[in-house]
């Protein structure tokens, strides 16, 4: 495939590293609620026969739908922007509650650090204290090694915890 | 009484997953079918077809049935849009109509002539029913049950009375307990 300035025509690497660390942990579910950094790794997920993507009209049935197919049997994750998270609640409780193995890859808008847009900032502000008033595990990705294998680690930790995990993803990480 | 009509579905249902909504349904399920991929849902309105939705995706080999409530989809009625716009061919929704909140405050819904099989036409479901007995309960079954395509009935009853409901004799599982009971079905019967 033809690339430009460093990424791969329609996906970025962050994306694809993140298909490659779902894979290798075996995640066949994939929910979503579309955002502008994960648009195209949604894209990709749909159209990749390996997955089975639900494109959900809200974020808190993303969640449930990601929770219903692992509790059914199937590693799955859920993907999308932090301003959803912030409508999720009752989602992300009842995965807690029924210890639900899945992970939730949020894109991080409004940080200071690398998406400071006054829009967004609301949502950059109040992710870590929405996952910790909710006792939500969760990390912020690092960019000192390979987004594949956090995914991955990230995936064999909610099977372990039986609880979900939260990644958040910033700009950085998704271009 | 809605116990009527699942024990109609149970006999139906043999080997497929339930996922039931909470407060009477969920009780009444309980009795009807206590063995079983019972998946009950204490509280978490909204939040059922979606959580079937996963289940079916996941398990494309079993039928998942939900057992919703009226003011239960109202809280999420976009769950109705996803499903019908994935179509997972083993899905069938069964929505409990009877324009009241039976167990959160006995109160009429705030559109109690809302039809909500009209919601899951315009959300694309390829079958839709609405019935008020328990023949025509059996009939759309016996049409959309493992019929390979998404379904939804919505289906009018009678309100409980709070006498009606306490003559149960049961309760709904606990969370972890249905879970264990749930996830060693899943188990024991992997695709």
């Amino acid at each position: 495939m033809a690339k430009k300035n460093g990424k791969t025509s329609g996906m970025s690497k962050g994306c694809r590293e993140i298909i490659r660390g779902l894979k290798a942990a075996e995640v066949r579910v994939l929910s979503s609620v579309t955002d502008t950094y994960i648009g195209s790794l949604i894209a990709t997920v749909a159209a990749d026969r390996y997955f089975k993507s639900v494109r959900c009209c809200s974020e808190e049935e993303a969640v449930s739908v990601a929770a219903g197919a692992a509790l059914a049997g199937e590693k799955s994750a859920c993907i999308f922007q932090n301003a959803g998270l912030l409508s999720s609640g009752r989602g992300v409780v009842l995965a807690q509650t029924y210890h639900a193995p899945m992970l939730m890859l949020i894109s991080h808008r409004g940080t200071h650090r690398d998406d400071p847009i006054y829009y967004h900032v609301y949502k950059g502000r109040t992710t870590e204290p929405m996952l910790e008033g909710l006792g939500v595990s969760f990390a912020h990705a690092s960019r000192e090694e390979p987004l594949s294998a956090q995914v991955a680690r990230a995936v064999a930790y909610v099977h372990e915890a039986e609880q979900p995990f939260a990644l958040l993803l910033s700009k950085g990480d998704l271009t | 009484m809605r116990q009527a009509y699942l024990e109609r579905l149970v006999p139906k249902a043999e080997g497929h997953i339930i996922c039931s909504y909470l407060g009477s349904s969920a009780r009444m399920i309980s009795k009807v079918r206590p063995q079983g991929p019972n998946f009950i849902l204490n509280d978490f309105m909204g939040l059922n077809i979606s959580i079937a939705l996963g289940m079916a995706v996941a398990r494309p080999d079993k039928s998942v049935i939900v057992l919703e409530g009226d003011g239960s989809l109202l809280m999420k009625l976009e769950a109705l849009v996803t499903a019908g716009a994935k179509a997972p061919p083993n899905l069938l929704v069964v929505t409990f109509f009877n324009g009241w909140y039976i167990t959160g405050g006995r109160q009429p819904l705030p559109a109690p002539e809302v039809n909500l099989e009209d919601f899951a036409r315009a959300a694309r479901f390829p079958q839709t029913a609405t019935v008020d007995t328990l023949d025509g309960f059996d009939a759309a079954l016996d049409r959309m049950l493992d019929s390979g395509r998404l379904g939804y009935i919505n289906l009018r009853v009678k309100r409980e009375t709070p006498e009606q409901v306490e003559t149960l004799g049961v309760k709904a599982p606990r969370p972890l307990e249905m879970r264990a009971n749930f996830t060693r079905w899943i188990q024991e019967n992997p695709k």
